[in-house]
Order: structure tokens, then C-alpha cells, then sequence
């Protein structure tokens, strides 16, 4: 047993165990260096996942990248940080700065960072020592630091990014360390991470937004070629037809079934369609080129139309031809309208020159002016290709009015004007004559307000004036002449309107009389218009008078009756004229009334008079009668009872030639009577004319008077025209038989007596001749035979009375009665009447 | 033409009645004359009678009270057949157209004769030749 033994033993054990302790001490502390470390790790890592999935909340750019500085200096307990963003797409260059110094550099230059790049090896992250930082003076007063880069090429970006911390702080700041390059590699893996997802999402993104926008833009176009209605084909790259819209259909009338895996041409082409247009349309398709025409097109039922075609070339992304597009417009209404447009046109145009208006134009893109033949006729110049047409203007003005045909399109070109007219004095070079021209100028614009060109008319307008100043004499005169009528009209008793031919009034005369008007000169009706006026029954029968004169087309007469205001009446004679130019054409409605009142009432008078007249000469006729038919009586009796007498046979010579003697009175007796009685009645009774047969009436009378004085006579007739006249029957049966009465009475019993009758006619008249072989009258007493009372012979049987009667009867009827006569051979009386 | 048996004179004037009816018999020796001297006696003697056998009729127009052509009237509303062979003759010495006229349109009346009746237009009258 030892006890140094177990005390070496101890001994041992207590070294052995001390050794053991300090071995165990330094596992401890090497176990706590570690734990320290990886709690600092897991620190550094707690501050990254927590900027990290700030990071990745982070929406805006320039917020993740300033957050990712941060990060690099929360971190990696470091002084200041740099982030430069690099993108090769646009060689822009971004730098983000967390916690400069005031030395920081503001600026730091991509060359530079890859210049350090390269000094470090093209190490992904590394530890930099103020050894290699003093190599770069934007960085020489940094005294240590972290460096990292990453790029992506599929991206197209380079990150230089950098932890650093400054000489004048750098003990009060963590020196980064071997350990610290593990969670730099880390924290540099999340940032590239990061920043790729970013910009791919971005990428991504865009991409989405373009294929939306793709998407949008397709079915917009779908929606148009569905909608449009223009027509759209879409072929195949050889031409056939893969689809059609409706507006197709509706313009040609085929459907998707009829036209699908065919040639458009072959469809709508045409007998009209122009040749040329199909060349350029082939030519077009073959090289896949674009085109645009206008063509003939034939629908589904043959008809044609015109369209306005586009054909569009489709190419895929690879550059290879897929399909034609073509676009088909129906403009056959527009086209029709142009060709209406262009036919108004040139008919314009014929009638510009038919009525002699000259046309020109002035470009002034070029400044040329074009004039038409009628332009030169107008200036009497010829078309001399020497002389342009501005010389041949400007030769021709007058200086001043060219001045001012200057100075007006030079105002037109410069926007102030847009349209002037002027006339102007020329000298007409042909023939030296001063005319006068009337312009117009109009200036025509484009869309965008610019001058295309200034289109002119011009007409010769110098007769033109001469006429019209002539006219404005002429209705000056009539002016004057109007008023002169017009004021003859106020003065005259009478009332006068003129309508228009539509009844309204043009004109009136001041009333003579207040109240007497039968229409209101102020209203501006027609008096023809029926609606709205209730007429006086004296304006309603004027107005049908006025329709009557209307329709006879002739002047009318009618008597009107108005009431005056005092309430006397009064009575207008009214003329109404329908005025009628030469062509027959109505112009006027003249209606004239005359105040007649006064007239009216002295007729009245003159017709009771008359009527009173006439009673009194009925009965005095009745008288005349009853008288001379008293004083015939006893006087035919005393006639009978001679010729009684005379009859017996118990009578001697001498008491017969008495009593002969005593009828021979009573006969002058009772012709006296009668002669009396036919005077009286012819001076007093009115003629009567009637139609009777002059030839039956001289035979009548021939042979009452023959009867009654039992004389042997003949009567002759020569009737050279038609016997029936026209005239008083009762005075030429008179007539007649006092004339025929002579004849018979003076016939010569010696020979055989004739009394011939004549009727002829001349110029309107009626010549009656009764001739006979009489006893004829002495020539001197010629001129007296007409005398009242005077009687030829002293023989005469007659009462002087006969021939002045037949004077006085004839000369009532308007008529000639004369008297030729030779003694011992005849007489012969002329009557020449008026028919 | 028939025998003249009857006849009848109307006048207010004796003379012309005596005058008439000397010529008628001188022609016509055996003629019955019947003198009236006014329309009122011709009428009342006519409703009267009732005859039919009367030749011929002298009727003067211009009487009193009651003219020829009011007698003529009355007769014209009697039996027409009563007259169908009597011939009527109106005589006068007016002058005024308006009774030529008249008597010339009455139906009943033969003719006009202006007084005096002379004997030649008695012989035309009763178709004696002179």
C-alpha cells in the first residue's frame, strides 16, 4: 500500500483531469465560438429573411434595390453600401447608395466596378483589404469591404454591388471576415434570385399584357370584319376563298358555302370589268403585293356593281405568305353620283358656253393660269403661245381696274378673300372696242385649308348694260307716267281698284265718297280666297261679277248698290276689266266704278216721263184713229150713196158728172184724211224693225190701189237680190203705196202704163226704184216736190201731202229718197235705206 | 158656190146698213136680210135663234157699246158647227193697222173690207162676175 503511489496516482488523475478540464475548456470554448457564431449567423440570417421577404413584398424597383442596400449594411454591420444595376438591353446604368459618408462618391462609373471585378478575379463575392481598395481611388479611403457581382444573360443585366466601410470609422465597424463570405454567398444567391424573378415576372408580364393586348386587337378585327360594311375576303395563300363576312354576302349575294375554296375573280368578274384593272390585280397577287382598285363586279344574280377593292398580302412572323385579305367597298351610288357630278359638269360647261360665260382657272401650286376659248374670244385675243395669258390680261385692262383684279387675287391667295366679283373695263384687242366684263373668282381649299386653286367666271355683259340702263330709262318714264295716271285717277269722280291676278289689291283710288268702297283696299286677302272672310251681300255679288268678266275674258258691266255712312244710298256703275297682256295672259283686274246715283235718279224721271209720253201718244194714236174713222165714216157713206146713184139706170148726163164731182171730193176729202193721219203717226211712233218681203208688199199695195181706181196698169218686177228686208214694215207699206198711189193716179191713159219695181243692193244698202210712164213732173218743181202741201199741177187730184210724207218717212228711217222725173214721159223715185 | 139665201148686217150707221143691203139686193133679188144696229142686238138674236143657215155675215167694227170684235168674241164660244157655212166679213173705215191685223188673225172672219163696199167687191164677194 502507497500512499505517494496514490498520491502520484492522484496526482496523475488531477493532472489528467486538469488537462482534461483545460482540454474540455477549450472544446467548451470552442463549442461556445461556435454556438456565438451561428447565433451571429442566425442573426445575419434572421435580417436577411426578414429584408428578404421585404424584398419580395417590394413592388417598385428602385424600393427593392434601395432595400437590398440597406440589407447590406444592416446585415454585414458595414458602413455604407452600392448597388449599380447595369442593363445591356439599353447600357443604362442605375446606382443605389444606403449609408454614404460624406467621401462617398457620388458617382460611380460601370468601368470602374469591372475593372475591380477583374482585379478580384472574377470572383462572385470576395473580401476586399485597403490594400486593393487603395488601387481605385473612388475607393482609396474605404478601409475594408465586401464585393459581389452577378450577371444574366438570358436577361441582359449586370450587378456590381459592395459593403464598405470607411478608414476614419472602421473600428467602429464589424471587419468582414472569412466566415462572413458564406452569408454574403447566400445573401448574393437571394438578391440574383430575386432580381431574375423580378425581371422575369416583369418579362412575363409584359408578354401577358401583349398577348392581351393581341388578343383585344384580334377580336376587335374579327368584330370589324364581322361588323364592317365593307366586304371582306380572307384566302388562302393561293387565292382561294377560306372566309367571307356578311357584308359580303349582302353586297354579292354569295354565301360561305357558295364561293369557300374559289378564285374571287372567277366569281366577279366580268364582261364590263376593265381589262387593264385585271392585269394589275394578276400582276399584284403574283408578287403577294398590296393593291387597291376600282372594278366592275358582277353579284350573285349577274348584276353589276362597282367596288373599291384593297387587297392586303398577309405574311406570318417567319416571313412566309399565308393568306390575302381583301377589302371590298360597293361604291356603285358614289360612282353613279360622280358620273352624275361629271355629267352636270359638262352640261354646266355647255351651258356656260352657250351663254357665253368664259371660264379660267389659277393653279397656284405653279402659278399657271388656264383659260377657256371663250376667255380668249371674250378679250378678242388669239392663242398666241408667245404671250401668256397674264400679258394678254393685263395689255387688255384698264390700268386702274386691273389694279384692282390684282389686288383682289392677291387677296384671295392670301386668305383674306374667299370670293369677289367685280366688272371690268377692257380694250378688246381684236377690234380696239371697249367692252365690259363682269368676274367672279372663288377660291377653293383643301381639307387642310390650303389654296388649291381660284376658279373665275367672266361674260361680256356690255349690251347687257346698254339694255338694262336703257330699261331703267324706260320704267323711269313709266314711273313718271304712272304717277301722272295715278293722280288722274284721285281726281276722277270714279273708284278704282287693281288686283293682281290673284284678287289682291295693287292699287286704288282715293273713294269720292266716304263709306262707298265695296271691298277694304287695306286687306291683303284675295278676294278670291274663301276661307276667313264674310262678305256684305254687295262685295259677294261684285266678286262673282268679277269671276264672270274672268271667264268671259271680257270687259262687263254691273250696277252696284253701297250705303254711305250718313246712310244715303248711293249707285255705282262698275266696269270690271280683265287686263290681258299680247300673250293673252291675265295681268291685271281693273275694276272702275262711276258714281251714277244723280244719273240714276234723273233716269227714274225720264222713264216715268217716257211712260206718261208713251200712254199719251197711245192715246193720242187711239184718238188720231178714232177721229179720222168718225170723219170717214159719214164721208164714205156719202161715197156709197153717190155711187149708188150713179149705178141706177134712171139718171140724166149732166146729174151723173154731179155726182161725180161730188165723190170726186169726197175721194180728195178722204184722202186728206189719211194723208193727215199717216204724218201724225210717223213723226210720233217710234221704228220697229222687222223682216219682211218688200216684193209681196208692193204687190199688195198694187193691187189694193189698181182695185180701187179700176185702172188698166201693169206692174213690172226686176229683183236682182234676196226681197226680204229689214226695216219698219208699217212706214214702207206707207211708202210704198203713196209712191205706187202716184203712179196709178198719174198714169197716162194713152199708152200702156207700166210701174216698175227695182230692187238691188250696193255696199250694204238697199236700192228700191219705183219707175213709171206717168204724166212726170215739170222740171223746175223738182226741188219742191217734197214741200208740204205743194202739188204740182192744177190739175192734181192730190193733197200736196204724199211725196212730203214719203220724204219725211224715209229720211226717219236713215234713209235717201230721191226724185228724177221727165214731163210726159215718167217719174222715177229712188230709195236708198241702210239695212 | 151655193145660193146666197141669208145674210146679216151689222152697223150702228142706217146709212151703210141701207147702202149694204141695196147692193145685196140688187144682185141677189130673193136674198132674207137681217139688220142689226149694235153687237148686243147681232148677239141676243144669235144666242137667241139657234140657226145654222146664215150665208154670209157683214160686221162692222166700231159700234157702241159692243164692237165687232167682242160680237166675234161671243161667237167663237158658241158651237162652231153653226158656222161652218157661213162666211163672215168684217167691214170698216179705220184706218189703223192694229183692226187689219186683228180681223186677219180671228179665225171665224173671211176677210177685211174697208167701207164702201162698192158693188164690184160685192160681185168678188158673191162670185158674180161684172
Amino acid at each position: 500500500m502507497g500512499e505517494s503511489r496514490d498520491y502520484d496516482e492522484l496526482l496523475k488523475q488531477y493532472r489528467e483531469l486538469q488537462l482534461r478540464v483545460t482540454r474540455f475548456s477549450a472544446v467548451e470554448q470552442e463549442l461556445i465560438n461556435t454556438r456565438d457564431r451561428l447565433d451571429h449567423e442566425l442573426v445575419l440570417h434572421q435580417r436577411l429573411h426578414r429584408y428578404n421577404s421585404d424584398a419580395l413584398k417590394e413592388v417598385d424597383e428602385s424600393a427593392f434595390f434601395q432595400l437590398e442596400a440597406e440589407a447590406i449594411v444592416d446585415v454585414f454591420e458595414l458602413e455604407s453600401s452600392f448597388i449599380l444595376y447595369y442593363s445591356k438591353e439599353t447600357s443604362e446604368t442605375i446606382l443605389f447608395k444606403e449609408g454614404a459618408h460624406e467621401s462617398c462618391p457620388t458617382e460611380i462609373l460601370l468601368d470602374e466596378f469591372q475593372s475591380l471585378r477583374r482585379k478580384i478575379n472574377a470572383a462572385k463575392t470576395a473580401i476586399v483589404s485597403a490594400e486593393v481598395l487603395n488601387q481605385f481611388s473612388f475607393l482609396s479611403h474605404f478601409e475594408h469591404g465586401l464585393f459581389g457581382y452577378f450577371s444574366e444573360d438570358e436577361l441582359q443585366y449586370e450587378v456590381y454591388y459592395a459593403g464598405l466601410t470607411g478608414k476614419t470609422n472602421a473600428p467602429l465597424y464589424n471587419r468582414p471576415q472569412e466566415r462572413h463570405l458564406t452569408i454574403f454567398g447566400v445573401f448574393q444567391q437571394q438578391f440574383q434570385a430575386m432580381l431574375a424573378n423580378r425581371k422575369r415576372s416583369e418579362e412575363i408580364s409584359k408578354q401577358m399584357a401583349q398577348i392581351k393586348a393581341g388578343q383585344q386587337e384580334l377580336r376587335k378585327l374579327s368584330l370589324i370584319a364581322t361588323r364592317t360594311k365593307n366586304g371582306v375576303i380572307i384566302t388562302d395563300n393561293h387565292g382561294r376563298i377560306e372566309w367571307i363576312n356578311d357584308a359580303f354576302t349582302q353586297i354579292s349575294g354569295y354565301t360561305l358555302q357558295d364561293v369557300s375554296g374559289k378564285k374571287p375573280k372567277d366569281l366577279l368578274q366580268g364582261p364590263k370589268t376593265d381589262q387593264n384593272t385585271r392585269d394589275i390585280l394578276k400582276k399584284a397577287l403574283w408578287n403577294k403585293e398590296n393593291v387597291e382598285v376600282t372594278v366592275v363586279n358582277y353579284d350573285h344574280e349577274g348584276k353589276e356593281y362597282y367596288n373599291q377593292l384593297e387587297i392586303i398580302s398577309v405574311f406570318n412572323e417567319q416571313g412566309e405568305h399565308t393568306n390575302f385579305i381583301a377589302l371590298q367597298k360597293d361604291i356603285t351610288a358614289e360612282t353613279l353620283t360622280r358620273q352624275e357630278m361629271i355629267r352636270m359638269n359638262t352640261r354646266f360647261e355647255l351651258i356656260a358656253r352657250h351663254s357665253k360665260i368664259a371660264t379660267w382657272e389659277y393653279l397656284p401650286a405653279d402659278g399657271s393660269i388656264r383659260w377657256s376659248d371663250l376667255m380668249y374670244e371674250i378679250y378678242g385675243a388669239s392663242k398666241d403661245p408667245l404671250k401668256a395669258i397674264p400679258e394678254i390680261w393685263k395689255d387688255a385692262m384698264e390700268t386702274a381696274d386691273y389694279e384692282q383684279g390684282v389686288e383682289d387675287m392677291n387677296r384671295i391667295r392670301n386668305g383674306q378673300l374667299s370670293k369677289s366679283e367685280s366688272t371690268y373695263r377692257i380694250r378688246r384687242e381684236s377690234d380696239g372696242m371697249e367692252r365690259l366684263v363682269e368676274t367672279m373668282m372663288v377660291a377653293e381649299h383643301d381639307a387642310q385649308h390650303n389654296l388649291v386653286r381660284v376658279v373665275g367666271s367672266t361674260k361680256d355683259i356690255t349690251e347687257e348694260i346698254l339694255l338694262r340702263k336703257e330699261r331703267d330709262a324706260a320704267s323711269e318714264r313709266m314711273i313718271t307716267i304712272k304717277t301722272f295716271y295715278e293722280s288722274v285717277l284721285n281726281h276722277s269722280p270714279s273708284q278704282k281698284f287693281v288686283f293682281d291676278p290673284e284678287g289682291r289689291i295693287l292699287f286704288y283710288s282715293d273713294p269720292p265718297k266716304e263709306g262707298a268702297l265695296w271691298w277694304d283696299p287695306t286687306s291683303h286677302q284675295s278676294i278670291f280666297d274663301k276661307r276667313n272672310q264674310k262678305h256684305s251681300e254687295r262685295t259677294a255679288l261684285m266678286i262673282s261679277a268679277i269671276e264672270q268678266a274672268l271667264k268671259q275674258r271680257h270687259m262687263i258691266r254691273v250696277e252696284d248698290k253701297g250705303v254711305l255712312s250718313n246712310g244715303e244710298q248711293i249707285e255705282f256703275l262698275q266696269s270690271i276689266l280683265p287686263y290681258e297682256d299680247n300673250t293673252g295672259k291675265l295681268e291685271h283686274i281693273i275694276v272702275t266704278g262711276v258714281d251714277i246715283s244723280e244719273l240714276k235718279k234723273i233716269e227714274l224721271a225720264l222713264n216715268l216721263k217716257n211712260e206718261e209720253l208713251q200712254k199719251t201718244n197711245a192715246e193720242l194714236d187711239n184718238f188720231v184713229y178714232s177721229i179720222s174713222h168718225d170723219l170717214r165714216s159719214p164721208l164714205l157713206s156719202i161715197k156709197g150713196i153717190v155711187s149708188l146713184i150713179i149705178q141706177s139706170s134712171d139718171i140724166d148726163e149732166k146729174n151723173r158728172r154731179y155726182l161725180e164731182m161730188v165723190d170726186g171730193s169726197a175721194s180728195r176729202l178722204d184722202g186728206t184724211i189719211q194723208e193727215i193721219l199717216e204724218y201724225s203717226r210717223n213723226s210720233r211712233l217710234d221704228i220697229t224693225h222687222e223682216s219682211f218681203n218688200l216684193v209681196t208688199m208692193v204687190q199688195e199695195a198694187f193691187n189694193d190701189l189698181k182695185f180701187s181706181a179700176q185702172g188698166n196698169i201693169q206692174l213690172v218686177l226686176d229683183i236682182q237680190t234676196e226681197p226680204i228686208i229689214h226695216s219698219d214694215k208699217s212706214r214702207m207699206s206707207v211708202l210704198m203705196k203713196n209712191i205706187i198711189g202716184n203712179s196709178i193716179k198719174y198714169r197716162r191713159k194713152d199708152i200702156d202704163a207700166f210701174v216698175k219695181l227695182t230692187l238691188t243692193r250696193s255696199e250694204g244698202k238697199v236700192v228700191i226704184t219705183l219707175s213709171d210712164n206717168g204724166e212726170g213732173i215739170d222740171r223746175k218743181y223738182l226741188d219742191q216736190v217734197f214741200t208740204m202741201f205743194f202739188r204740182g199741177t192744177t190739175t192734181s187730184i192730190g193733197t200736196g201731202l204724199g211725196l212730203y210724207i214719203c220724204k219725211e218717212i224715209v229720211s226717219k228711217l236713215g234713209g235717201q229718197l230721191l226724185v228724177d222725173s221727165t214731163l210726159g214721159e215718167g217719174t222715177t223715185m229712188t230709195i236708198i235705206l241702210e239695212e | 158656190m151655193e145660193k146666197i139665201k141669208k145674210v146679216l148686217l151689222v152697223d150702228d150707221d142706217d146709212i151703210f146698213n141701207m147702202l149694204h143691203g141695196e147692193v145685196l139686193k140688187r144682185l141677189i133679188p130673193d136674198v132674207s136680210i137681217e139688220i142689226f144696229k149694235s153687237g148686243v142686238e147681232v148677239t141676243e138674236y144669235l144666242q137667241r135663234e139657234n140657226e145654222n143657215d146664215i150665208d154670209l155675215i157683214f160686221l162692222d167694227i166700231r159700234m157702241p157699246v159692243m164692237g165687232g170684235f167682242e160680237v166675234l168674241d161671243v161667237m167663237a164660244t158658241m158651237d162652231p158647227k153653226r158656222f161652218e157655212n157661213t162666211r163672215i166679213y168684217v167691214l170698216s173705215s179705220t184706218l189703223d193697222d192694229r183692226d187689219l191685223q186683228r180681223a186677219k188673225a180671228t179665225p171665224l172672219v173671211t176677210d177685211f173690207i174697208g167701207k164702201p163696199m162698192s158693188f164690184d167687191t160685192m160681185r168678188t164677194i158673191l162670185g158674180q162676175s161684172s
